[in-house]
């Protein structure tokens, strides 16, 4: 996607800190910076959602809850597209539930990146995980 | 020693009420009311040490973050309560009593001794 620069002034501290949090996860301040402006924006245009660290980069979670916005829209595929049926399974609001969808809705590419990394070749788990192994039921 | 489970936020909660209809001693919690749901927005570093303080293991389909924060925590030198995970292509998330059942032969199998183990239901 093409991005467009901005300038911004920050008080200096912040500067050392971003600086030091993109060093910790080997990015860019720039990179870093950028990132979070773009999920300042999207969070205040979605309050349902906020956005972890993860070892995938950051995702987009339903708010207040160990929900990546990922897996409740596959549960409400799970369901034939019957989010009310998912909300229950889920133990969640209906409305909240369809907020993180709106938000998978809007930001599709996203959404499906981390979603195939949920699909990655279960195969995958034996170079992965110590101790690991399969059990086929 | 008693088996217990904890089921992270994407697995339907009725689960555990289907666990322990088929095997009522394990102690199977869902995330969203285990302890008061005090870890319903845990971060994902903080429940693996959760559960491994209450010997508990974690039930995820979760294999986009999961397999990174185990990888993370032996890094540190850590050890895990368990897990088991289940393939989300195979058990739809309405598919509560297969996915029951499947947990129930894991631990059948592995004699509810999950400490350092993951186990991938497929």
């Amino acid at each position: 996607m093409a991005t467009k620069p901005i300038s911004l002034r920050v008080d200096p501290q912040i500067k050392v800190q971003l600086q030091d949090i993109a060093r910790r996860f080997g990015t860019s301040p720039a990179t870093l910076g950028a990132d979070y402006v773009t999920e300042g924006v999207r969070t205040t245009m979605h309050p349902s959602i906020e956005f972890r660290q993860t070892p995938v980069g950051r995702v987009a979670y339903v708010r207040g809850l160990r929900l990546p916005v990922w897996l409740a829209q596959e549960t409400v595929e799970d369901c034939g597209g019957d989010a009310e049926k998912a909300a229950k399974l889920l133990r969640l609001p209906l409305l909240l539930l369809k907020a993180a969808l709106l938000y998978a809705k809007a930001f599709p590419q996203e959404i499906n990146a981390v979603r195939a990394a949920g699909h990655r070749p279960l195969d995958d788990l034996d170079r992965l995980v110590p101790n690991h192994s399969f059990l086929k039921v | 020693m008693k088996s217990k489970l904890l089921l992270d936020s994407h697995v339907p909660a009725d689960l555990a009420s289907a666990v322990r209809a088929l095997r009522p001693e394990v102690d199977v919690q869902h995330v969203s009311t285990w302890q008061e749901g005090a870890y319903i927005n845990a971060a994902d570093d903080v429940l693996p040490e959760a559960c491994w303080q209450d010997n508990r293991a974690l039930v995820s389909k979760d294999r986009a973050t999961l397999p990174g924060w185990i990888a993370l925590r032996v890094a540190d030198g850590k050890e895990h309560g368990g897990v088991l995970l289940y393939d989300l292509e195979r058990f739809r998330a309405h598919q509560i009593g297969a996915l029951a059942k499947g947990i129930v032969t894991a631990l059948d199998l592995t004699k509810g001794k999950l400490t350092n183990r993951w186990i991938t239901l497929r």
